[in-house]
């Protein structure tokens, strides 16, 4: 980047057009602006920097939001509208640039109202649409604090603290920003490579590995699997025992009227109880009423065939037989019929009648005889005894039996009331029936829970299987990405790699220079040289790093800009037959003020820096800092020189002379008379 | 995958594409380094 032409308009001191020269023919590299103070030495720095990189304020000086002319300004109506406007003409590797950057101002009263800036960028009359890109490109904002310099700058970068500046000026210098430049173009293709990936699996809805999903899933589908049969299995629990706690209760239930039933049983004994008293009081009755009947048809035909028998075996005598017999059987106490003979009852009574009538053996057979008569005479009345008697002991029985069953049928009643009829017990299974239905519910609730995880599980089993295969179909295409991003990584690997390895070979190939030319300029036994760390470092005698002057500061912070401008020039001129080479640029430098407050030999030593800073050299000065010592070390590099006319309505005499210049043997006047205070430029001329 | 000498050739070209389209865009400059690399690595 060489700079060719500024022209000014209406900016700041600057009233209508005005417009500079620089050059680097040859050898002839060097410009000078010499200007008394305050007249437009600044502006001129703020112009080309702001003319570069804009902003709504200007970089150096006073009143930074001021960009039109006063008198400009002064002329202009109420509301009227005015352009403050900077060009800057420059060459940069053959391609000749003309950036225009101008701003609207409004007058509202007594103030400059700032409106739009616009710029403009012509690139080998082609108007630019990325214009401030395309200056970027050439010299980014970065980089300005290292070429264009006010008084105090220079001697930044010196400090220790600061190393970053320096790194990042042998960056830019260097021209590795051309490779941190395709670093990170690389890199934005690696985003679009990343972002197509992306924008693969995320409108394939897939933004997990499917096949991690499917085993979560299955895992979980085996807990929930486990868990709904114990699930099932509980209930069926509960269901049990459920019937059972239902069947304890309706037996309970139908106990109750078991208690009726019982009672009319019972009803029902009592009742057979007393029938059977009765049957048996009428089957005494009968047998005592009529068990004559039998005795004596019994005992007839017993006594008569005993008696028989006996007279026929000659055992007994025919006489006395009667009573005998009698006395026999009320002996035993037994009757005839072989019914017991109880004594004073009415079969006894009825035998001793009989045996009082059998006392004699006459009576005895007589009444034997009468007896057989009378049992002969009371055959049919025996019959119908017999045969009632028969249905009393009858009606006896199928009492007793009926008695007997309903004893049984009680009995049994009544073993089920007690085994079942029992209240708490009831209590207690209303209780535990509801608990466990409570817990049954529970489980029913569990279950259908469950069954719908499951279900949802199947679902989300089923689209995880559709994506698995969905995945295996992009898995190709996202995999032809990852190659390529892979490769972009690599290329961004190599140009990083080649950064630092040449960052640092320039580091040392600086520090020899910068070494060598400190030594060379100040004739001390003080040293230079770039640290590790890229701290520009001063070490005296001793070796040991000493704190820097102000002078020493400014100067080996020149020396480090001219050995890294040296360093550049070099490298583009050579241009290594290296894929990886990018060139290195060519820089103005400009510096406004440079000597500051240092004694002649300090500035002589700086001017000499400075006329080696680069191939571009434009320095500011004031007239006082101008003599002519400095003009004989700059005289022979001199391309254009200029003086700013400060014009004044009245003038400012310096210790009572007026504010003039000694340039090239001839004297100029740095400011005139006039109606109106603004600065013009005049160009001197070199012999 | 890719040699050493294929990446340093791509960013040899990245290089021209910087210094051929001065006049463009980034995202111009990045649209042809990603044909330049999809025509480097293929399916």
């Amino acid at each position: 980047m060489i700079l060719q032409r500024l022209i000014m308009t209406d900016f700041r001191q600057f009233e209508a057009r005005n417009q500079i020269d620089f050059s680097n023919i040859d050898d002839k590299h060097v410009s000078v602006v010499i200007a008394s103070n305050g007249v437009g030495k600044t502006t001129i720095l703020t112009a080309l920097v702001w003319c570069l990189y804009g902003g709504k304020k200007l970089p150096y000086g006073d009143l930074t939001e001021q960009f039109l002319n006063n008198n400009t300004f002064d002329n202009l109506e109420e509301g009227e509208q005015a352009t403050a406007e900077v060009v800057l003409m420059f060459e940069d590797r053959k391609s000749k640039y003309i950036v225009t950057r101008s701003i609207v101002v409004t007058k509202e009263g007594s103030k400059q109202v700032n409106g739009p800036i616009s710029l403009d960028v012509v690139i080998d009359n082609v108007t630019q649409h990325y214009a401030q890109e395309k200056i970027d490109t050439i010299l980014g904002p970065s980089m300005k604090e290292y070429f264009f310099f006010d008084g105090e700058g220079i001697g930044k970068l010196a400090d220790s603290s600061r190393p970053d500046l320096v790194q990042k000026g042998i960056k830019n210098v260097m021209k590795i920003d051309t490779r941190t430049t395709a670093y990170d173009l690389i890199k934005e293709a690696k985003k679009t490579f990343d972002k197509e990936s992306a924008k693969i699996q995320t409108n394939s809805g897939i933004t997990d590995i499917p096949e991690e999903r499917i085993d979560q899933i299955d895992d979980q589908l085996v807990v929930k699997k486990s868990n709904l049969s114990k699930a099932i299995e509980d209930r069926d629990i509960y269901e049990k025992k459920l019937l059972a706690i239902d069947k304890e209760l309706m037996q309970i239930k139908e106990t109750k009227p078991k208690i009726e039933e019982r009672k009319r049983f019972e009803e029902e004994l009592k009742s057979v109880e007393s029938e059977l008293i009765n049957a048996h009081n009428k089957q005494k009755d009968l047998v005592t009423k009529n068990a004559y009947l039998a005795l004596s048809h019994e005992a007839f035909s017993n006594v008569s065939n005993i008696i028989e028998d006996k007279q026929k075996r000659g055992e007994l005598p025919l006489i006395g037989i009667g009573k005998h017999f009698i006395e026999e059987l009320m002996k035993e106490h037994r009757c005839i019929c072989g019914e017991e003979l109880i004594e004073g009852g009415s079969r006894y009574k009825h035998l001793e009648n009989i045996m009082k009538r059998a006392t004699a053996k006459s009576e005895l057979e007589g009444n034997l005889s009468s007896l057989g008569s009378f049992v002969e005479s009371h055959k049919n009345d025996n019959k119908d005894f017999i045969s009632r008697l028969k249905d009393s002991r009858h009606a006896i029985k199928e009492l007793e039996k009926k008695k007997s069953r309903l004893e049984q049928e009680i009995t049994r009643i009544t073993d089920e009331i007690d085994k079942w009829l029992d209240y708490d017990k009831e209590e207690r299974l209303d209780l535990k029936r509801t608990e466990t239905l409570n817990e049954k519910d529970e489980k029913i609730k569990l279950i259908a829970q469950l069954e719908i995880e499951i279900e949802q599980l199947n679902t989300e089993m089923k689209k995880a299987k559709k994506d698995l295969e969905v995945s295996q179909s992009i898995s190709e295409e996202v995999s032809l990405l990852r190659n390529r991003i892979s490769f972009c990584e690599e290329a961004m690997s190599m140009l990083e790699e080649k950064n630092k390895e040449e960052i640092e070979s320039i580091r040392i190939e600086l520090s020899e220079r910068l070494a060598n030319r400190f030594e060379a300029m100040l004739h001390s036994e003080k040293k230079a040289y770039l640290d590790e760390s890229f701290r520009l470092v001063v070490v005296g005698k001793d070796g040991n790093v000493s704190g820097k002057s102000r002078g020493e500061a400014k100067l080996i912070s020149l020396i480090f800009i001219s050995t890294l401008i040296e360093l550049a020039k070099e490298k583009e001129m050579s241009m290594e037959n290296d894929y990886l080479s990018t060139g290195a640029g060519v820089y103005p430098i400009i510096v406004d003020s440079p000597y500051g407050e240092f004694d002649a030999v300090y500035k002589k030593t700086i001017s000499t820096a400075l006329k080696e800073l680069s191939p571009q050299v434009i320095i500011l000065l004031n007239q006082e800092q101008w003599n002519e010592d400095i003009e004989s070390v700059f005289h022979d590099s001199l391309a254009h020189a200029y003086r700013l006319i400060a014009h004044r309505p009245k003038l400012n005499y310096l210790e009572g002379e007026r504010n003039r210049v000694y340039f090239n043997k001839t004297t100029y006047d740095l400011e005139v008379q006039d109606d109106r205070e603004f600065t013009t430029i005049e160009k001197l001329e070199i012999k | 995958m890719y040699t050493k000498n294929e990446v340093q050739e791509f960013i040899k070209i990245v290089f021209d594409i910087i210094d051929n389209n001065k006049n463009e865009s980034n995202s111009v400059k990045v649209n042809l380094i990603k044909k330049e690399v999809e025509r480097k690595v293929k399916r």
